[in-house]
């Protein structure tokens, strides 16, 4: 009964295109086809997301790039701890502290806007799709204004 | 399910994470925006050290660093299981979350107390 249900569905009509399925493989006829029926290998470059999912996958990523910069903190606190004036001037002139100072700035202010929708989204203030647009939107924007800002403070201190 | 299983996936007391995970980030804004607002007015390296190990910010950066040891451990849990398959490696994955959290709380305590 199943496997006539099975044959019913044809997994290579794949309207969107979105999966490579292998229907036909040397595996769906050794171990059977109830196995294969779910498409394996998903081409994630085809998907296109739109601009809501693209602010919430940013979000996480963020996170995990916020999570490891702990560490570039940590090495600027002791830093800031034990150094000397020259010293503290070679290290922020350094090109790899600043860089990756503007990308960690750029990654709080993003992951800190985009939490805040997380939270608007939370309390159910986001029922449409073009709710959701509007509110990314804005992520976007006000995350670049406020690291722009805080980026003005290279010019400041030099 | 066996023990281990039960263990380090069991009842992750969701509404526990969930309101700590949001709450938690009221001191690391609040730092965050109190060194860089401190950073507009362009001070010179004495001025940092004396800013930043100053006692209320020595008071606010622990409390921010604890928070945000809270708040990672919960969002890397998250990512963890949700793209790593049960077994040994999310296991080592989760063990690996949780001593590089407490490490750095311990090295940031470390940092803001000593001498």
């Amino acid at each position: 009964m199943s496997l006539r249900l099975y044959f019913s569905v044809n997994p290579n009509k794949n309207h969107n295109s979105l999966a490579i399925i292998e229907s036909l493989s040397y595996n769906n006829i050794s171990k059977g086809f109830m196995m294969k029926k779910a498409p394996r290998f998903l081409n994630l470059f085809k998907i296109k997301l739109p601009l809501p999912a693209i602010v919430s996958i940013s979000h996480r990523i963020s996170g995990v790039v916020l999570s490891a910069s702990l560490i570039w903190v940590a090495y600027t606190l002791y830093f800031l701890k034990v150094c000397n004036q020259y010293s503290w001037q070679w290290l922020t002139s350094h090109p790899a502290w600043y860089l990756s100072g503007y990308l960690i700035l750029a990654a709080f202010f993003f992951h800190m806007c985009s939490g805040i929708r997380h939270i608007w989204d939370d309390f159910h203030h986001t029922h449409t799709l073009n709710a959701a647009m509007i509110g990314s939107r804005y992520v976007i924007l006000i995350s670049v204004l406020l690291t722009l800002l805080f980026m003005l403070t290279r010019w400041a201190v030099s | 399910m066996n023990l281990v299983t039960l263990i380090w996936n069991y009842r992750r007391k969701g509404l526990n994470d969930w309101v700590s995970q949001r709450f938690s980030v009221i001191f690391p804004i609040i730092y965050v925006l109190a060194v860089m607002c401190y950073a507009l007015v362009g001070p010179n390296l004495d001025d940092w050290r004396s800013y930043i190990f100053s006692f209320p910010m020595r008071i606010l950066g622990t409390l921010a660093a604890l928070s945000v040891v809270w708040h990672i451990k919960i969002g890397l849990w998250v990512v963890v299981s949700d793209y790593i398959p049960r077994g040994f490696l999310r296991f080592a994955s989760t063990i690996a979350v949780y001593v590089y959290v407490w490490l750095m709380l311990v090295l940031f305590v470390y940092l803001y107390w000593s001498s």
